[in-house]
């Protein structure tokens, strides 16, 4: 039971990252990025390729892979988000657009790669278990759950003890007033789309390291990602890491003890269950709509 | 010239067998029937009543599967299975509903995103039924030669007809519901969910029906796939169908008729003519949905209306009826609304303490207050927009805590919104039409299928409406677009559209600010006019002059309380009115009392007033 719910943990803690990144863009932006997954994928595929292809260090792997995938954000956010902005392309605006630049990442992915697993190296070692009080717990997932939290401990720091994180925040309540006191709000949202897809891209790497890899993964782990960052309430960074590891605990649980089939649809009944009953999400707050 | 164009449609369908009388474009053309379906019903779901649905790739593999399972593991015959498979594309298109019944936008888009992922998994697990990922092999087919109906077999000539046959019956039923009250109402709640509410639309029961009516589109073209090509895998269903779907009725031209079978020409012949390489296809895909609202926002056949939309708009020539009395019967003295003991509260802000009111047919009470005192909020909490509050409400002496904006609208309630809220899409003559939703009794069936009494009942509305537009002078903008009209009109035609419910209670939300003085004058007689004929009127209204003129009792509110209430000319020299105006500061001043209403308009605008409220003007 204990050994289920660590590697429960461990693959909520990757749901986990891609639900920061999501709310990273979510909070600034008020925009979902339908490419989420998509640029998880593109940031992990393309470090697994620089390694392989020119057996690059992974200290210059790493940087490089992450680099990528932020400017791969940065243009999903020039070319999808901005050009909508005062637009009156309402919410189904950046949602076709969005989803349209990770069609775009997919189909490039699969022109490079073929629709084939991509071979996955064990670039971060880890393949040793180490015991812990009786459990045994292998050295990525330990990799992984700690890689989160420090993440998740220094998204909080940099927002509320850094000009960056208030001007961030400021972008989030309004953008018109934010530009009124002097704070870049474009420049503000482009740097939230750069976050976004850099934590998505250090999911990516992590992911590689421990899973078999593909253009496919993109949309299911966009999917589970978006279901942690619901359920825990959109735009909180606690509340997306709780619902990250809530889903990958259900999931582990609800492999083990019903069926391995049932696994990928954990997330999205979670995700339905929760829209009926509490659409703020768990630790969310409801927004009244000014009439 | 409309009538030319489908006559040579159809004749072009009929014909096209003869020319091209090979397997596989027969194969091809009966697949433009398909796309057509699937196109036109995602075009209800997404362009008419604005649900952004990706999901329903998963509502065109049940249809696939059940006619499939239904036919070859069931024997049941198609002329069974295919409707069978229709109605259950319907129910399941339920289950997508019922998130977009709470939440809106993109938490509908992931979600629904995520049914059609479901459904393929179940399809690759549920292999007894449905045959895994192997896929359901030897569905009765035109290309098997197994499709048989009374003993005929099916040729795939038959087959083509008949699945051009469905899809234009799919097109008819469509153009009937897009022109009917539902499709109106569907158009509404795009739009805009609160005033679609405020007009008497049940909003969850019109996106329920847009999604089913979608969802059958969906599964009878998956029903009609699984018999053309004997055979249906899970691979045939995945998010790049869904992605299909979508982008078909979005480059044709959402919202429009024609629109999506353009899209289903154009998404036909693209794999064609970039035979074999599928990544190329989906990076095309991509692209066009990248640059969709940016290049071309209104699709195809938007395009082309636009283009011809240049020339002047022409008044609307619909025969002019006599201008319906609203006549009803003045209940003896019986108020037409009773609120007790109204609050609300904001976090830590009560925005309303305790706050009574009284209206009576006939009457015409003005709210008054500075900014910031409540008055937008109570007209919301009556209008049942805002549903957490105390005290009670009661509407011709019967409670209407419990109901729905909608229910409300449809006990009589008229409101306008203090910033407008027009259905800036459509156009002025469908907006006033909306207003009139709850006159209309068709069922949706009847909407659908174009029946003689649902047309009767539609023409017989349309001419009162446009009567009522011309006793406010927009009947010659009928045809325009509601958001392109000056601010003056706008503000009319939302009166207006509050009018042609033909309301036992109108409440306005400060009808009068921002319009010319000719305009104040017509809004003045609109009022009194309702008034004559029974209805009973609440006014929010800065403009002293106005509710000085009009007003039969005014009530004061400050900081979320009843200060003061009475015949105008008491309220006027009542101190605390003048001291939540003014501040206590005028007492210093001399305390002179503003004789004149002149002079209360001006306080209005005093600094300290508007330091009061963060409400905006």
């Amino acid at each position: 039971m204990l050994q289920l719910l660590v590697s429960g943990l461990a693959v909520g803690s990757i749901y986990a990252l891609v639900a920061l990144s999501y709310n990273a863009i979510f909070r600034t932006s008020q925009v979902v990025n339908f490419a989420q997954g998509e640029l998880l994928m593109i940031g992990g595929l393309l470090t697994v390729g620089l390694y392989t292809w020119f057996g690059m260090s992974i200290w210059l792997v790493f940087p490089l892979g992450v680099g990528l995938a932020v400017v791969v954000g940065l243009l999903i956010e020039r070319l999808a988000v901005r050009p909508l902005h005062g637009k009156g392309a309402g919410a189904h605006g950046w949602i076709v657009t969005t989803m349209g630049t990770g069609i775009i990442i997919r189909a490039a992915a699969f022109i490079a790669w073929g629709s084939r697993d991509a071979p996955m190296p064990k670039y971060l070692g880890g393949g040793r278990v180490v015991h812990i009080a009786g459990v045994a717990v292998s050295e990525d997932e330990i990799l992984v759950i700690v890689a989160v939290l420090a993440i998740l401990a220094l998204l909080e720091l940099v927002n509320r003890y850094t000009i960056l994180g208030k001007a961030l925040r400021a972008t989030a309540c309004d953008q018109e007033m934010a530009r009124l006191v002097g704070i870049p709000a474009p420049r503000m949202v482009a740097a939230s789309f750069a976050l976004g897809s850099g934590l998505a891209a250090i999911g990516g790497i992590l992911l590689t390291n421990v899973a078999v890899s593909s253009p496919y993964m993109g949309i299911d782990i966009g999917l589970k990602g978006f279901a942690a960052a619901a359920l825990g309430g959109l735009g909180s960074p606690l509340g997306g890491v709780l619902g990250g590891l809530i889903i990958g605990v259900a999931e582990v649980l609800g492999a083990f003890y019903v069926s391995s089939a049932i696994k990928d649809a954990i997330a999205l009944v979670l995700l339905f269950a929760l829209l009926m009953l509490r659409p703020a999400g768990l630790l969310g707050r409801d927004v009244i709509e000014k009439v | 010239m409309k009538r030319i164009g489908i006559a040579l449609g159809i004749a072009a369908i009929v014909a096209i067998p003869w020319i091209w009388s090979e397997a596989h474009s027969l194969k091809l053309l009966t697949l433009l029937g398909i796309y057509i379906l699937l196109a036109t019903g995602m075009n209800i779901v997404w362009g008419l009543a604005g649900q952004i649905s990706l999901g329903q790739n998963g509502l065109y593999a049940i249809g696939a599967y059940a006619s499939g399972v239904l036919t070859a593991k069931l024997s049941l015959p198609v002329l069974l299975a295919v409707p069978a498979a229709t109605l259950l594309g319907g129910l399941a298109a339920c289950v997508i509903a019922m998130p977009a019944l709470r939440v809106k936008g993109f938490y509908l888009a992931m979600i629904s995103l995520g049914f059609g992922i479901l459904v393929q998994t179940f399809a690759k697990e549920w292999a007894s039924v449905t045959g895994g990922v192997q896929g359901l092999e030897n569905i009765p087919s035109p290309t098997l030669r197994t499709l048989q109906v009374g003993g005929w077999r099916v040729t795939l000539t038959a087959y083509y007809y008949a699945t051009f046959l469905l899809a234009g019956l799919g097109l008819f039923v469509a153009s009937n519901l897009i022109r009917s009250y539902w499709g109106r109402a569907m158009a509404a709640v795009r739009e805009s969910e609160i005033a679609a509410a405020a007009q008497g639309i049940f909003v969850g029961k019109v996106k329920v029906a847009a999604f089913v009516i979608g969802g059958m589109y969906t599964a009878l073209a998956g029903a009609l796939y699984a018999h053309q090509i004997a055979y249906v895998s899970p691979e045939a269903f995945d998010v790049d169908m869904a992605v299909l779907i979508l982008i078909m009725p979005l480059v044709g031209g959402l919202g429009t008729l024609w629109g999506p079978a353009v899209g289903a020409v154009i998404f036909l012949a693209l794999p064609e003519l970039l035979r074999g390489l599928w990544q190329y296809n989906l990076l095309i895909y991509g692209i066009i949905l990248t640059a969709s609202f940016t290049l071309f926002p209104q699709g195809v056949i938007g395009r082309l209306r636009r283009r011809g939309q240049t020339k002047p708009v022409q008044a609307v020539t619909l025969p002019k009826a006599e201008v319906a009395s609203t006549q009803r019967p003045m209940q003896s003295g019986q108020p037409s609304l009773i609120a007790s003991g109204i609050g609300v509260r904001f976090g830590g802000l009560a925005a309303l303490d305790e706050v009574d009111l009284e209206l009576h047919p006939g009457r015409i009470h003005a709210l008054i207050g500075p900014n910031g005192s409540g008055k937008s909020t109570l007209v919301n909490v009556l209008s049942r927009i805002y549903t957490g509050y105390q005290g009670t409400i009661q509407i011709n002496g019967a409670s209407v805590d419990g109901l729905r904006a909608d229910q409300a609208a449809r006990a009589g309630l008229a409101r306008t919104f203090q910033n407008l809220r027009l259905f800036t899409d459509l156009s002025a003559l469908d907006n006033a039409i909306i207003g009139a939703h709850p006159k209309f009794h068709a069922n949706i069936v009847a909407c659908m299928a174009g029946t003689r009494r649902a047309h009767q009942e539609e023409a017989r509305e349309r001419a009162t409406i446009v009567a009522l537009l011309d006793t406010f002078h927009l009947s010659a903008r009928g045809t325009m677009r509601a958001g392109d009209l000056s601010y003056g009109d706008q503000k009319m035609l939302e009166l207006a559209r509050a009018m042609a419910k033909r309301p036992g209670l109108l409440l306005l939300d400060e009808p009068a600010a921002g319009l010319s003085g000719v305009e104040i004058d017509m809004l003045r007689k609109a009022i009194c006019a309702a008034a004559a004929d029974g209805v009973a009127v609440l006014v929010i209204e800065h403009n002293m002059d106005f509710v000085m003129g009009i007003a039969d009792e005014i009530t004061v509110l400050d900081a979320g309380r009843r200060i003061s209430q009475g015949l105008p000319a008491a309220v006027r020299g009542d101190k605390r009115v003048i001291e939540a105006y003014l501040g206590s500061t005028v007492e210093d001043a001399g305390g002179e009392p503003p004789s004149a209403p002149r002079t209360a308009e001006r306080m209005v605008e005093a600094p300290l007033a508007s330091a009061m409220g963060g409400e905006s003007a």
